[in-house]
């Protein structure tokens, strides 16, 4: 097969696998799903369909099996669907062309560009261990070298060895064309969630985020899985909070974020606590109408579970320390003088402003966030981007120093890429500040 | 054609959109590339024909032509990254029967990584990367 109609028949599959089953054609009775858009709706089923592939993840079922049997279940749901889509009115909006083209120029980049970033082959080793039909389980048996890559957390590497196994022609790439699919998703998650802009301004918004957020060289890095989940969970929240999806989807958008991050990198773990306590926030403080607030506890008792299983699988099944990927030096830390200490947060402050210019979406949120401070108590929802900044930087900071590496080599390897994680949060605020008619666009 | 030139004319930031998008990705170079080279040519251009760069076609060239089981131990003398992740079938020979060595400039830096040379035979070699096989 022609590769390029491989490509194009890899979205065609992305596509089915997210269009469903939160489909407004397949669920036309229930309110909570009729009047969301496609994107919530892809969002949405990318989220599931990762949680679906975690929970495979821990079957000992060989992925073409798994394959066939998402591919069998998702044709059943398309069959109930084609009656309603047919006596449903269906139409493409540019946006959808717009959503293609996205799709179809990323995906060609990476196809061409088939190299893979310094980590990406460390990721790659734990996705070889499941193309060659290994078991999670039993990965501690597999032999690699140094042993270094047990403590990473699996499921990107799942589904990028999921999607390859299950390609047409088994080529590498395509396995990780899910990532790309993801994080345009989530850009375009916050161009919808400016509802009244024009449909023109939404594309040139996406093209703006694009080009602060991409960059072709973190092939087979997983950073873009945790910027998208991030992304979408605060684009949900925002279009909860202004009534355009109902708690249920939010609630549902909370949970497979909170379960899903922590299992695809280390610091995924910290960015759930903060997906909680943003949770909490948002449900005990900002929102007006909390009538089930029992119901948020659950959800969040559920989010906590799922962490604590994840320690446990890592920490007492497979022996592997997951939280930090070193160990804390108790003596270095407590006879750090003085003058190191600023010496640190001089750095720590340097390559942040370093990494702003990197990924200017950054510059982008510092303005936003300037003007949110004279907005703050105006608009009570801005309170959350505030909480998530401090957390996000007590992180940052709380890594860094404590990190017995050598600092500068670590910031210069790490920071943009944690400080790009988190920046698809903030620029919601222009949402918030653009309903509010504080900010025109 | 007509209808085409009456498109562009109503959509003309669209069209507009459409060819920063793709200057911007390099989409056209992209597809004509993908069309004429296929993956493995890519991955040679990325990684090395033969000892160059991360040497991914000096690997390959000795995983097609003598490894039947696939097992090898592969060691840089450089800093890079695990380049045998790349192989999806390569595994590690913990034996060290078969020994790829990349970037190997000082001979006597063998001896860093305990391993008596002479133990082996040298089968082939390309500039800096050396595959032996032990006697």
């Amino acid at each position: 097969m022609n590769e390029i109609l491989l490509i194009f028949f890899q979205i065609i599959l992305f596509f089915i696998f997210t269009s469903l089953p939160v489909n407004r054609f397949l669920i036309i009775k229930n309110n909570n799903f009729t009047n969301i858009n496609f994107i919530e709706s892809i969002s949405l089923n990318s989220l599931l369909l990762m949680f679906l592939l975690l929970v495979c993840s821990f079957l000992k079922i060989s992925i073409e099996n798994i394959f066939l049997f998402i591919f069998c279940l998702y044709f059943i749901f398309f069959i109930f669907c084609i009656k309603n889509i047919f006596e449903k009115k269906f139409s493409i909006s540019l946006l959808n062309i717009i959503f293609i083209f996205f799709l179809i120029c990323i995906f060609f980049n990476t196809a061409y560009k088939v190299e893979l970033g310094w980590d990406g082959f460390l990721w790659k080793e734990k996705v070889n261990f499941f193309f060659n039909g290994g078991y999670f389980f039993e990965i501690n048996n597999y032999s690699v070298e140094k042993n270094v890559f047990n403590h990473y957390p699996h499921l990107g590497s799942y589904i990028w060895a999921f999607f390859w196994k299950n390609s047409w022609m088994k080529y590498e790439y395509l396995g990780r064309l899910f990532y790309d699919y993801i994080y345009i998703v989530s850009l375009f998650g916050i161009a919808f969630s400016f509802k009244k802009l024009q449909e023109l301004k939404k594309v040139l918004l996406i093209v703006f985020l694009f080009m602060c957020t991409y960059d072709d060289k973190l092939g087979g890095y997983q950073d873009y899985l945790i910027f998208s989940l991030i992304t979408i969970f605060a684009t949900f929240l925002i279009n909860n909070y202004y009534n355009k999806i109902n708690d249920k989807l939010f609630h549902i958008c909370f949970v497979f974020t909170g379960v899903l991050l922590p299992w695809i990198k280390n610091e995924g773990l910290i960015y759930s606590i903060f997906i909680i306590l943003i949770f909490f926030f948002y449900e005990n403080k900002i929102k007006t109408k909390t009538k089930k607030k029992l119901n948020s506890y659950f959800l969040v008792i559920m989010v906590i579970l799922s962490m604590v299983l994840k320690s446990y699988i890592f920490l007492v099944i497979l022996k592997e320390d997951t939280i930090l990927q070193f160990e804390i030096d108790y003596e270095f830390i407590f006879n750090m003088d003085f003058i190191s200490f600023v010496n640190k947060v001089y750095y720590i402050c340097y390559y942040s402003i370093n990494s702003f210019f990197k990924y200017p979406i950054w510059l982008i949120n510092l303005i936003g966030l300037i003007i949110c401070i004279y907005n703050f108590k105006k608009i009570k929802l801005l309170r959350i981007f505030f909480v998530f900044l401090i957390l996000n930087f007590i992180f940052i900071f709380g890594v860094f120093l404590t990190t017995p590496y050598d600092i500068e080599w670590y910031l210069a390897a790490s920071l943009d890429r944690l400080l790009l994680q988190t920046s698809g949060f903030y620029i919601l605020m222009f949402s918030v500040l653009f309903k509010n008619k504080i900010v025109k666009l | 054609m007509k209808l085409i030139i009456n498109f562009v004319k109503k959509n003309i930031y669209i069209v507009a959109i459409f060819i920063i998008l793709s200057v911007f990705t390099n989409l056209f170079y992209n597809i004509y590339s993908i069309q004429i080279r296929k993956v493995d040519e890519r991955m040679m251009r990325t990684y090395g024909f033969g000892c160059e760069k991360w040497s991914y076609g000096f690997i390959k060239k000795i995983k097609n032509n003598y490894l039947d089981e696939k097992k090898v131990f592969i060691k840089s003398f450089e800093s890079m990254p695990p380049i045998k992740t790349i192989f999806e079938d390569l595994k590690i020979d913990n034996k060290k029967e078969n020994l790829i060595l990349l970037n190997l400039k000082n001979k006597n830096d063998i001896k860093k990584i305990n391993i008596n040379i002479k133990d082996y035979e040298l089968i082939e070699s390309l500039n800096n990367c050396y595959f032996y096989k032990k006697k």
